[in-house]
């Protein structure tokens, strides 16, 4: 519990940092410089990507027990999350238009959407899920 | 007029069907309800987490929402309610999945793999069910008979509406006539029975069994026919204008 409380703690730091990097990064992308800068990516990075890795870390052992489940999840998303991406986007309830993003598109989508939000965001929700349900899963 | 409403349509949309799905049956429910505590932890936390992050994501212009397809509504004038009601949604659902996902592959099993298996199964037999059709002689003519509505639908080029109805009519008559098929076969008596049947219950058991079972078999063909009486008026009403126009 403890180990798992400090590393929360140091999560949390290092995403801080990052998050001060992404904001001045964007302040000078539009401020002088021009540099060209995927935020979306960096923000997906910061808050998806970082929390993934560190709960892959802490529940290393549900992971590998529990890997059936969490490929499902992903199925699941890659088919039912792209449609209702897709449709979003189509009837035009969001855009990507005005995104930073890394240029790849793909049915409309930026490729952050596919690699970084989908199986990201689906780890982040199923891990969260598996550090909840450790004591019942007993392993 | 519901345009604003856009966003959390599509929410429930995509996310409540699910729901229904697995929290309705009641082996899932069964194990979900001993799990209550951490599923709703866990969906609380991760709704919080998104409602904290969303908002940054609007403000570095990640993706923008498009002119009047959510509420507008923001709770402590700072996150979307949309927002908040997609992460509460999504996470629940997942949530669900994996508290059942993790309780079915600690004991070995797959639970997708297995109701996947269960309901291509069933999709198996009943395509082979479909040979009850050529063993009936009604059931045999209620097929040539659609097969004649579907040419004349193609030759006449008939709307997008009058196919809905031929297609209605075509779909009740056969599944009416295969259920008759069905129950006629299941209660009539096998070939030599009757005698046996007779001897066991006493003649008149046995014939007071026949008269219901005569019944039954009456009432399931009635239901067929009343069915192709409603078919062949949507029949009539949709092609007996084109035929009456076309010969004279």
């Amino acid at each position: 519990m403890k180990a798992i409380f400090s590393k929360s703690i140091l999560l949390i730091l290092c995403s801080s940092v990052i998050v001060c990097i992404c904001q001045a990064a964007s302040t000078i992308q539009s401020d002088s410089f021009n540099l060209y800068i995927p935020v979306y990516f960096f923000y997906l990075l910061v808050f998806f990507v970082a929390p993934v890795c560190i709960l892959t870390w802490l529940l290393w052992k549900q992971v590998k027990t529990y890997r059936r489940t969490l490929l499902w999840t992903l199925l699941f998303i890659y088919t039912l999350g792209a449609i209702w991406d897709w449709l979003s986007v189509q009837t035009g309830l969001w855009n990507y238009d005005t995104a930073d993003t890394l240029g790849i598109w793909i049915l409309g989508l930026p490729v952050e959407e596919f690699v970084g939000f989908y199986v990201f965001g689906t780890m982040l929700i199923a891990l969260v899920a598996l550090y909840f349900l450790r004591k019942e899963s007993h392993v | 007029m519901f345009e604003q409403y856009t966003y959390i349509g599509y929410n429930v949309l995509f996310c409540v069907p699910f729901l229904v799905l697995i929290w309705s049956r009641k082996e899932f429910y069964d194990i979900l309800k001993t799990r209550l505590k951490p599923i709703f932890l866990a969906t609380f936390v991760l709704t919080f987490y998104g409602s904290l992050i969303w908002p940054l994501a609007l403000e570095l212009r990640c993706w923008e929402y498009g002119d009047g397809k959510i509420t507008g509504i923001q709770l402590l004038n700072f996150v979307y309610l949309d927002d908040v009601v997609w992460w509460f949604l999504v996470n629940f659902l997942i949530v669900t999945y994996v508290c059942l996902s993790t309780h079915y592959e600690k004991s070995g099993a797959d639970i997708c793999w297995r109701e996947l298996k269960g309901l291509l199964g069933s999709f198996r037999f009943a395509f082979r069910g479909l040979r009850i059709i050529n063993l009936e002689r009604n059931s045999t003519v209620h097929l040539a008979v659609a097969t004649f509505v579907l040419i004349e639908a193609v030759l006449f080029q008939v709307t997008t509406m009058e196919w809905l109805f031929v297609c209605v009519s075509i779909s009740m008559v056969l599944g009416f006539e295969i259920f008759n098929s069905c129950l006629e076969r299941v209660s009539s008596w096998p070939q030599g029975a009757r005698e046996h049947m007779a001897e066991v219950l006493g003649r008149r058991v046995s014939d007071r069994r026949d008269r219901e079972i005569g019944l039954i078999k009456d009432a399931a063909a009635s239901g067929v026919l009343i069915s192709s009486i409603a078919a062949a008026c949507v029949g009539l009403l949709i092609f007996s204008k084109r035929f009456w126009s076309g010969v004279f």
